[in-house]
């Protein structure tokens, strides 16, 4: 009998960066639930004046089946907060969400076993402490790529991850092949 | 040391320890004041890497998300 398993995003940090390589469409691709903090999408896709938070939101608006935002009651205080008139970043919030979207795990798991895959970014895997559940295993961005490509997927691990670190290198879309102001000499 | 050219250096320096993996992302991301978009952006500008795990490590965790998927039928 197959076992349900979900692809956690606990933090901002992976959508960002594959938002950069414009490849979220990946989280997709091994066919699992994606669940996603509310208070970390927020954070995510608050600043639309980044095209990652543009791209982000537009991701969770085209797949409101395979993406699920999971409602936490952080994310209701900050809500609340930012309603009341609290403006800039609501620092330690996402966090926060993390912890009591952990200690709820058996409202996103059918069975209180099923195993619960749980992206970050290479960089908190090897600067953070985790104290997790037995069914909840790390996965980094740059592992879940390489999980990717031994499954054919994607041709290449490290070709995902040089866009990742490309990408600001290169103009913003809406800034490409449009003439510099007064002109250039080249 | 010109002390104009500390907060410069001070940058760099938030930027390649991250890079090198020395200090975390929250970190880099408070000693500059800048979100992960943006940190992402200056460490392109800089031609820097971004830190990754040791390689046996994400091959251990890329194991157990594709045993994972086999036993979840993906």
């Amino acid at each position: 009998m197959s076992r349900r398993v979900v692809l956690l995003i606990p933090d901002a940090g992976p959508l960002i960066s594959l938002a950069k390589a414009d490849r979220l469409r990946l989280l997709l691709a091994p066919g699992l639930p994606v669940v996603v903090a509310d208070q970390v999408l927020f954070e995510a896709t608050r600043d639309t004046r980044h095209e990652d938070a543009r791209r982000i939101a537009e991701f969770v608006r085209a797949y409101p089946d395979a993406v699920l935002k999971f409602r936490t009651a952080v994310g209701d205080a900050a809500a609340a907060r930012r309603a009341a008139g609290e403006t800039g970043r609501q620092k330690g919030q996402g966090e926060a969400a993390v912890a009591e979207l952990l200690a709820r795990l058996d409202e996103i798991t059918q069975a209180p076993d099923d195993p619960v895959l749980l992206l970050y970014e290479d960089s908190d895997v090897a600067t953070k402490r985790f104290v997790l559940p037995g069914n909840v295993h790390l996965l980094s961005t740059k592992a879940f790529l390489v999980g990717l490509e031994r499954r054919g997927t994607i041709a290449s691990a490290d070709e995902v991850w040089a866009a990742i670190e490309a990408a600001g290198r290169l103009p913003a879309p809406e800034t490409r092949d449009q003439p510099a102001v007064g002109g250039s000499r080249w | 040391m010109n002390e104009l050219s500390k907060p410069a250096r001070t940058s760099t320096d938030a930027l390649l320890a991250f890079s090198r993996g020395e200090i975390g992302r929250q970190r880099a991301m408070d000693a500059l004041g800048i979100g992960y978009g943006e940190l992402l952006d200056r460490l392109a500008e800089r031609r820097l890497p971004l830190p990754q795990l040791p390689k046996a490590e994400v091959d251990r965790m890329a194991d157990t998300m594709l045993e994972l998927l086999d036993q979840a039928g993906r």
